[in-house]
């Protein structure tokens, strides 16, 4: 799927087999994808283990919204004081260990 | 052979501003779309990618099956020409990209059960032996979608399942 698919495909795959992007942990599990070549059980399991919960956990709306707020990594609404763009990038660098390019041309 | 050239210039001089300005990653989508000679200038532009920046590097496929405009062309010692998904994951592997995106083209005179079917058996191959993360092209007349311009919610959430609970990626 891509940007020149029809309008509305996006939602119907991410419905049907999406994990939820930055409402639960899908950034994070893609991340590890893209910049340590883990396959999904691979790079799920490593979030799970640094998020310090469950694997069912980690496509749970409920449990990760007040996860993601504690450790200030970006949630999908905007909350006063909360970090969000490339200051919740940071904390997620760090909660996970891996460079993330545009921080290091700050 | 000079017209790959020419597009492994274009496709480098692009990635490298891509990367000065710190994006997370480069996806070369459509690739092979002309065939062999094509396929080789985009390994070659990963290869030298990867050794010189800090992109994540998808490689998206534009069919099933390279075709073979001049036949002979080998990458590291494989021929390109005819090479499937699980053929191509492994060239694209050595060249050093983080994400494969095989593909396989919708036939519009079967139907969608047929197709699915058929997607997801060669791309469940491509995912066995793969050590990257697979994340197959499941759009607009492609993995088992029908082509149509405003896609069925019930065809393409069949085939977005089947992808990954039989076919086994990592993404779409």
């Amino acid at each position: 799927m891509g940007a020149g698919d029809p309008y509305g495909m996006s939602i119907s795959h991410s419905l049907a087999s999406g994990m939820g992007g930055i409402r639960t942990t899908g950034d994070l599990v893609a991340r590890m994808q893209l910049r340590k070549k883990m396959r999904l059980p691979q790079a799920k399991q490593y979030v799970a283990d640094k998020l310090k919960v469950g694997l069912d956990d980690l496509a749970d709306s409920t449990v990760m919204r007040g996860l993601r707020q504690e450790l200030d990594i970006g949630v999908i609404t905007a909350v006063p004081g909360a970090r969000k763009g490339i200051e919740a990038k940071r904390n997620i660098a760090e909660l996970l260990d891996v460079e993330v390019p545009c921080l290091k041309r700050l | 052979m000079a017209m790959a050239e020419a597009c492994k210039a274009d496709m480098l001089y692009v990635s490298r501003i891509m990367a000065e300005v710190g994006s997370d990653g480069i996806n070369f989508d459509t690739t092979a779309s002309t065939g062999d000679a094509e396929f080789l200038a985009v390994l070659e532009t990963v290869e030298e990618l990867a050794a010189t920046t800090d992109l994540a590097i998808e490689v998206g496929m534009a069919a099933e099956f390279v075709l073979g405009f001049h036949g002979q062309l080998e990458y590291k010692g494989k021929r390109l020409a005819g090479m499937w998904p699980h053929q191509q994951v492994k060239v694209v592997e050595e060249a050093g990209a983080h994400l494969f995106g095989p593909v396989v083209n919708t036939n519009t005179r079967k139907s969608v059960p047929w197709n699915v079917a058929r997607a997801v058996t060669i791309v469940k191959e491509c995912s066995r032996v793969a050590h990257i993360p697979i994340h197959a092209n499941v759009g607009n007349g492609v993995g088992g979608v029908p082509m149509f311009e405003v896609t069925p919610a019930d065809a393409l959430t069949r085939a977005s399942a089947a992808m990954v609970e039989i076919g086994r990626v990592d993404g779409l």
